[in-house]
């Protein structure tokens, strides 16, 4: 039987996720401090450990140790070491083989976070699990689903990396920091513990390739080699090597390593010819785009062309589309043209405050 | 709630008795090597030593790694190849590999299901280069006990020097190093009630070995090296009756899980003469070790699920793994294990905690 009051809450010793406890905690939860051991790429593992950032580093662990001892609640550290490799790190990787740029922090918490996590929750006899998350989630009677609303905290909204939580997940997690209405008012509450307050790396960046090598990563741990190939134009014409696809992102002007009297932009990467398309600045517009692995929250599937906001990236602001679903692909058309439509990313579409849903961008 | 303590192959309480006796060297300092001098005879005599044999040490991961890396250094012009085994404690694993990056080779003989090594495949491991061979007695996971004995005489009648960890073997079993074809043997102290930081090795005076760390001179840790002394002859009074005590609560503590839940496995030995007396290690297909070790603490029972690293989280074990489990069934381990306190009331309360655990 799991426990209603029961809840186990990711700590990476950072300012969200102690907030998230100590609020769980006045709620009258009884609440589990639980630091996540996550695989690291053994060259880096010496070098992280030395550096603050990160919420893997080996002072995180300490750092969530401290809190939850502040805080009042028993703490673990767990380890998730292989789940994580083999759901995100070989994602992540397969991803570049196939000339994508992936995001690993989706894969993450659907399925480290809000599957292993949650699974060991169950095991310690807690129906929650919940993390320091920026976005609200909540029961809604009409339609008897668990719905998610968009952070009031708006720079800190974390919905895009949310899209893919299934009814059966949501049932199961609480964010608490829902309520707050900016990092500040989190940061008021935290002052009391000790935490470090400025050094913890943003979650957007790619916490096991803490050096933002990610090259150098895929090299030490892909098993694939790193081909060179050659730039071309949209006419076809070859415009000279280029060092290999993995260099190279959607939308990237800079490091090219050639020049072409011209700014020029990556529009496209075909992993199977090792080709880089190179366009100018209109051809990295696209309108429309095809989406795959898609899931929807207040619906199981759309119906008919379906108007909403559609985000193509962490940072971006939801641009006005609209979606039509056909098998487990979804077309969107932009109502405006998007900059850098970038196979491997999430499209994660709202609706107002709602999140909707999304799919990983796939190339037609 | 009365916290029980079902742990005692990590560490185990100092006896009253041994701090007794070292309490009194801690204010008084006098005689200091006549006192390590009594404690050397004292113990020679309890394990069959001859005399200069043994020497006090800070620990079994201090032992080990002075024996193995010792003993294949100081043999190097010799040969370097040594053999050993697939469960054997971290502290051996980290000093043989230490040797591989000197150059040394090393075979890791694979165990069967109950963790026993074959014979045969450790004499079939055995090279003209073979300098050193080592093996752990009672795993500490497992509770395995290896054939030391018929070990011993093979790597002999090749020539090849025979390590033993003997840290979960001390207070188990008589051991008799005269008679025993062993060469080089780690103990700890704080295994048999004694305090941390203080352990001894036996080195029979035929080899040569390379220091480890050079000391010139050095004081040695008087209180502790009589306290172990003290708890080393407590261990050898009604050393049989103790075992059998203890593999009687074993015994009971096995069937008792076995009623529980039918589908729970026992890992290691079927045979009960070939576990260690305290040690058993047990699959649960439905929950994972760490769940498990939290679950109990939360009911006041301290168990452990084997390897844990430097942040205290609990990784798939080499050990379990080596038993021929994949790495999500090895998480699925607990290791329990009792100790000379453990009570059948103790026994009793943890079959209850396990039945809420498993049946809620």
């Amino acid at each position: 039987m799991l426990d209603r009051n029961k809840v186990v809450v990711g700590m990476s010793g950072g300012v969200d996720s102690t907030v998230a406890a100590y609020q769980l905690k006045e709620m009258g939860y009884e609440v589990i401090g639980v630091n996540m051991r996550l695989w690291q790429d053994d060259f880096l593992e010496e070098e992280h450990f030395k550096r603050d950032g990160g919420c893997c580093s080996l002072s995180s662990v300490e750092d969530a140790r401290r809190v939850c001892e502040q805080i009042g609640i028993p703490f673990f550290a767990l380890d998730f070491k292989a789940v994580f490799k083999e759901t995100v790190v070989d994602y992540f990787i397969e991803s570049y083989k196939q000339g994508e740029t992936p995001n690993p922090c989706i894969a993450c918490n659907k399925h480290v976070k809000f599957e292993a996590l949650l699974e060991k929750a169950h095991q310690l006899g807690a129906y929650y699990v919940a993390t320091g998350h920026y976005a609200k989630i909540y029961y809604d009677e009409s339609s008897e689903r668990y719905l998610v609303d968009t952070s009031k905290a708006a720079e800190k909204d974390q919905t895009y990396a949310l899209y893919n939580l299934t009814q059966a997940q949501l049932q199961h997690i609480l964010m608490p920091l829902a309520s707050f209405e900016s990092k500040e008012a989190v940061r008021k509450i935290a002052a009391q513990f000790d935490v470090q307050m400025s050094q913890k790396s943003d979650s957007q960046e790619i916490c096991f390739v803490p050096d933002q090598d990610y090259v150098g990563f895929l090299k030490r741990n892909g098993d694939f080699e790193m081909k060179e190939g050659a730039f071309y134009n949209t006419e076809g014409e070859n415009l000279g090597k280029h060092s290999g696809i993995v260099n190279y992102t959607i939308g990237q002007r800079k490091g090219l390593g050639v020049t072409f009297g011209k700014p020029m932009y990556v529009i496209d990467i075909d992993a199977n010819t090792d080709r880089v398309i190179l366009g100018d600045n209109d051809e990295v517009f696209k309108k429309e785009l095809w989406a795959n692995q898609l899931n929807f929250i207040p619906f199981d599937n759309v119906e008919g062309p379906y108007k909403c906001e559609a985000k193509i990236r962490y940072s971006a602001k939801p641009a006005p589309c609209t979606i039509t679903v056909s098998g487990d692909t979804v077309h969107v058309v932009f109502d405006t043209p998007q900059r850098a439509v970038t196979p491997g990313q999430a499209v994660v579409f709202y609706n107002g405050q709602q999140l909707i849903g999304g799919g990983t961008i796939i190339r037609k | 709630m009365n916290k029980i303590f079902l742990d005692y192959a990590s560490t185990t309480p100092v006896k009253q008795e041994v701090v007794d006796v070292m309490l009194p060297l801690y204010t008084n300092i006098s005689e200091d090597q006549h006192a390590i001098d009594a404690c050397l005879s004292t113990i020679e005599s309890l394990l069959g030593a001859d005399k200069g044999t043994l020497q006090f040490t800070s620990g079994g991961t201090y032992g080990n790694n002075y024996l193995i890396k010792g003993l294949a250094r100081a043999n190097r012009a010799r040969g370097r190849h040594i053999i050993s085994t697939k469960i054997e404690h971290p502290s051996v694993h980290a000093s043989l590999e230490a040797l591989e990056k000197e150059g040394f080779r090393v075979t890791y003989l694979d165990v069967n299901p109950e963790g026993f090594i074959d014979i045969e495949a450790f004499e079939r491991a055995i090279e003209p280069e073979t300098i050193l061979a080592s093996v752990i007695y009672m795993n500490n996971e497992i509770g395995t006990i290896q054939p030391i004995e018929a070990l011993g005489d093979i790597a002999h009648k090749h020539g090849v020097i025979f390590h033993v960890d003997g840290v979960q073997a001390l207070g188990n079993v008589q051991i008799h190093l005269k008679t025993l074809p062993v060469d080089a043997m780690t103990f700890s102290a704080h295994k048999i009630y004694a305090p941390k930081g203080s352990g001894l090795v036996y080195l029979h005076d035929a080899h040569t070995i390379e220091p480890l760390i050079h000391t010139g001179c050095e004081t040695q840790n008087t209180p502790a090296i009589v306290g172990f002394c003290r708890a080393m002859v407590l261990a050898h009074q009604d050393l049989e009756m103790g075992v059998t005590k203890r593999r009687k609560l074993r015994k009971k503590l096995i069937d008792g899980l076995k009623g529980i839940d039918a589908s729970l496995v026992i890992n290691g030995p079927k045979e009960e003469a070939n576990a260690h007396p305290g040690i058993m290690n047990i699959y649960f297909p439905t929950m994972d070790g760490d769940s498990l070790v939290i679950l109990y603490a939360f009911n006041g029972i301290a168990v452990s699920s084997g390897s844990a690293c430097s942040s205290g989280a609990m990784s798939a074990s080499p050990v379990i793994l080596a038993l021929g489990y994949n790495e999500i069934e090895a998480k699925k381990c607990l290791r329990v294990s009792i100790g000379e306190m453990t009570t059948e009331a103790e026994i009793d309360r943890f079959l209850d905690v396990t039945l809420k655990i498993l049946k809620g």
